[in-house]
């Protein structure tokens, strides 16, 4: 269940400093890692997976910036802020859908191989 | 003139008998031969009743006129008594008269004149109601007492009026019959006594040893050179009289118990009976010479100077006593003020605070006799330590986010530091303070990493721990793989707050909810390592993914150690500053120590262990650490006490210290030995000088035995100790002020 491009969360520090926030995911790791809760719940993804786990994180983190950046909350972050974004149903469901976008994907990718 | 004579005498023996008739029993009757005639009455005996006859027969005249030279026309004569003597001439001479039929068979007297028995009675002289003195009359040559003389016409006898013991200046009075005719004396007495021939008219004397205890008395006694001592019965005539000017404040002689007694043959010895202090006068006639006497009784010179120390002695205790108290009261509202002072800005720092308390209690202490002026200095050198250090590490911890078991760990290190209470752990205080005064500075970021660190080991240690309970076939390959993920989370959590500490472009600091979620990661860590033991069930290791971790309890305070104490504890006390005697005042370290088997007693780890410290009974020293310094207040007056520490942990004595130690009073007085010897030595100067003053000035020639006398002198050394040395300290004290004052100006 490798995936070849990787998952959308496991780009490299310097690339997601470059386009996100600095020390996002050192600060709030734990906050993401809660607000992926809801996604365990979605047919056909099981986040006890390490792979799939750490893309739905990727996937989250990067919306999440993105929602940060784009409200323009980045001045004042902070844990509260940060879950009330994650928190959002529209994220977490744009969040489910990449992620089983990916999924799909990988599984493709795996059938296309195997 | 014969048979006259013969008729006369016959009478005078009739008259004779009829006045002293025989006794009844013994008288001789006329019948009995060998009766023998009854004696004569004596004639010398001058109150006699013979002489009563012989007043009759001396009231008979003669038939001539007995002429007695002396007497005026009045039969007054006036004679002289010297030195209480009389001898005078008593001259008789018969004079002519009318020839008379010569009598029958008077041819043979023809010739010459017949004589006439002449009957002479004398009288005792009398002065009022005092005794009487004898009188008697002699013939020249003073054998005969004649009761009679034979004196013819123109004849003249002479006869000696004798008398003695006239002891009166004052005019007798006594009769004389001579042949019927009575004479009235008057017997002036001029001298009674026989003088002595005092060599001294004046007696002058001063002693000056009369008690001042006891017996105030002091008898005094001259010896009087005179020409003749010895006098006749040997008792002297001593008579006391006022003086004719008295000094002012002088007493009288006293009128009884003045004797005089011979000493040798040219000298008396007059003796004064037991006098009180104080100026006698008056005139002591001996033997009728006066003698004026000027006595003057004093107390010995000492009680002039003991008054005279003793009124200094009381005016500097006065003195002495009114500047303590004053002080005294100065002093301890100025220790009140400073404490109440202080007590708004108590140190929070155990050692400081009791270094604080320390100085009051000296201070306290030292506001004692030789103490007072120490007390403003001890006061001004009493200044709290301030610890900015400790406010920047409270501030930190208030504000800085922390994880609540590091925040404990923090502080319980400061705790410690905080409860720390002896001077030998100044440095540790200064040190700790200062390290964790650096770490707040850096928002306890280094340390924060550390417990980073042990976190992270110990998820590792844990992880290892449970790596074969947690794999398969002891569980399933899913929550193998779970677990894993739980570690490998772990990990990154703590690898993520320890790059926001110490990160090259990280805050230093953790979110608040961040630091409180590290705060959850132990608690967890230990819930899984006891679930490995137990079943496994998915919802908590869903959770720890899902980093729902759950609250960690409630932040315990930083507790002292629950490490036991050896079973026998001692309390070593040792000084803190120099020397090795334990003594008031002074600082004295104490520490508990466990006391081995041998007796040898050994230091205990002195971390953690919080102990209650008291001094003397329930006053409460130090909420304190393991040693304890401590400053005994007592300023007992030259002798040691027994004090008292005790050593508490929860409620229960650990061990107990009493020793005796050394005074604070001998030190301040070794300290202040040439001040102390100085003033007495002025005070007993000014004591000295008022003292010769007052000998010289009043008691020199002065009696002294009255109040005033001892008042005097008392206020004279009363006085003098105010002015020379109460106003003379003064003085060199505004002296020393005025040059001080100038020294500091100049320096300016």
């Amino acid at each position: 269940m490798s995936n070849p491009s990787g998952p959308p969360g496991t780009t490299s520090t310097d690339e997601r400093q470059s386009r996100g926030i600095p020390l996002f995911d050192e600060r709030f790791r734990w906050v993401l890692r809660r607000a992926l809760a809801p996604l365990r719940e979605l047919p056909g993804v099981d986040l006890d997976e390490p792979e799939q786990m750490a893309a739905a994180y990727g996937i989250l983190s990067h919306l999440v910036q993105q929602a940060i950046q784009e409200r323009r909350l980045t001045g004042k972050l902070d844990a509260a802020t940060v879950a009330a974004v994650a928190a959002d149903e529209v994220l977490i469901s744009t969040a489910g859908r990449v992620l089983l976008s990916w999924l799909h994907d990988a599984q493709d990718l795996e059938g296309g191989s195997g | 003139m014969a048979i006259l004579c013969v008729l006369v005498a016959a009478v005078a023996v009739r008259w004779a008998r009829r006045w002293w008739p025989p006794a009844s029993v013994a008288a001789p009757s006329a019948c009995d031969p060998l009766a023998s005639p009854p004696p004569p009455p004596p004639i010398s005996a001058p109150v006699a009743p013979p002489a009563i006859p012989l007043l009759e027969a001396a009231r008979k005249a003669v038939s001539f006129p007995v002429k007695l030279e002396g007497p005026d026309a009045a039969h007054q004569w006036t004679i002289e008594a010297v030195h209480g003597v009389v001898d005078e001439a008593v001259v008789l001479t018969g004079g002519q008269t009318s020839k008379p039929p010569p009598a029958a068979g008077a041819v043979a007297d023809s010739t010459a004149p017949s004589k006439a028995t002449v009957a002479l009675y004398v009288t005792p002289a009398q002065l009022g109601a005092d005794a009487t003195v004898p009188l008697h009359l002699e013939t020249v040559d003073g054998s005969v007492v004649p009761e009679s003389v034979a004196l013819a016409p123109g004849d003249q006898t002479v006869l000696r009026l004798r008398g003695s013991g006239f002891s009166r200046v004052d005019t007798y009075r006594a009769t004389l019959t001579v042949a019927g005719t009575i004479y009235a004396l008057r017997i002036r007495s001029t001298s009674p006594y026989r003088p002595l021939g005092l060599r001294a008219a004046e007696l002058q004397a001063t002693r000056s040893d009369v008690p001042v205890f006891g017996e105030r008395r002091v008898s005094f006694s001259a010896v009087i050179p005179a020409d003749s001592a010895t006098i006749a019965g040997g008792a002297y005539h001593v008579a006391v009289k006022p003086p004719e000017h008295g000094a002012v404040g002088a007493q009288r002689l006293p009128v009884c118990g003045v004797r005089v007694e011979p000493a040798g043959e040219h000298a008396v010895t007059l003796s004064f009976p037991p006098l009180e202090a104080g100026q006698y006068q008056g005139i002591v006639e001996i033997q009728g010479e006066p003698l004026v006497v000027d006595l003057t009784l004093k107390n010995g010179w000492a009680i002039v100077v003991v008054l005279v120390a003793f009124g200094g002695a009381l005016s500097f205790a006065g003195r002495g006593w009114l500047n303590y108290r004053l002080a005294k009261e100065r002093n301890e509202n100025a220790i009140r003020a400073a404490e109440n002072k202080y007590e708004k800005m108590k140190s929070a720092i155990g050692w400081d605070d009791l270094q604080v308390r320390n100085a009051f209690r000296r201070a306290r202490g030292s506001n004692a006799v030789l103490g007072l002026e120490d007390v403003d200095a001890l006061l001004a050198d009493i200044t709290p330590r301030t610890r900015p250090e400790l406010k920047l590490i409270q501030d930190a911890l208030d504000k800085v986010s922390l994880p609540e078991p590091f925040k404990n760990q923090v502080r319980q290190r400061l705790t410690r530091l905080l409860r720390l209470s002896s001077r030998s752990d100044e440095d540790a205080i200064a040190r700790g303070l200062a390290m964790l005064a650096d770490e707040a500075q850096r928002q306890f970021a280094p340390p924060l990493v550390t417990w980073l660190d042990d976190l992270k080991n110990r998820v590792t240690e844990v992880d290892g721990r449970t790596q074969h309970g947690l794999e398969p076939p002891n569980v399933s390959a899913l929550e193998a793989r779970r677990a894993k993920a739980c570690f490998l989370l772990l990990h990154e959590l703590v690898a993520d707050a320890r790059k926001l500490l110490v990160g090259d472009d990280s805050a230093g600091t953790l979110d608040p909810r961040h630091a409180e979620f590290l705060a959850r990661i132990d608690p967890a860590l230990a819930a899984v390592e006891k679930m490995t033991d137990k079943n496994i069930s998915r919802d908590p290791l869903v959770d720890f993914l899902h980093c729902k971790l759950p609250p960690a309890d409630a932040a315990t305070p930083a507790s002292p150690s629950s490490k036991p104490f050896p079973a026998e504890l001692g309390i070593r006390a040792t000084p803190a500053a120099f020397g090795t005697e334990l003594r008031a005042h002074e600082e004295i370290d104490f520490q508990l120590v466990e006391v081995a088997p041998d007796r040898q007693t050994r230091d205990i780890d002195p971390e953690d262990h919080e102990l209650t410290w008291r001094a003397n009974g329930n006053v409460e020293v130090a909420k304190g650490g393991m040693r304890m310094t401590y400053v005994f207040q007592s300023w007992s007056l030259g002798r040691t006490r027994r004090q008292r520490v005790e050593a508490f942990a929860n409620g229960k004595q650990l061990a107990i210290w009493q020793e005796p130690i050394r005074d604070a009073w001998s030190l301040a007085l070794r300290e202040r030995r040439a001040t102390v010897v100085a003033r007495f030595g002025v005070t007993l100067l000014g004591i000295a000088i008022a003292s010769a003053a007052a000998v010289a000035l009043y008691w020199t020639n002065k009696p002294f035995g009255s109040i005033t006398d001892y008042m005097t002198p008392f206020s004279i050394g009363f006085g003098a100790d105010l002015t020379v040395v109460g106003a003379g300290t003064k003085l060199l004290d505004s002296l020393l002020g005025a040059l001080r004052r100038r020294g500091l100006g100049e320096e300016r």
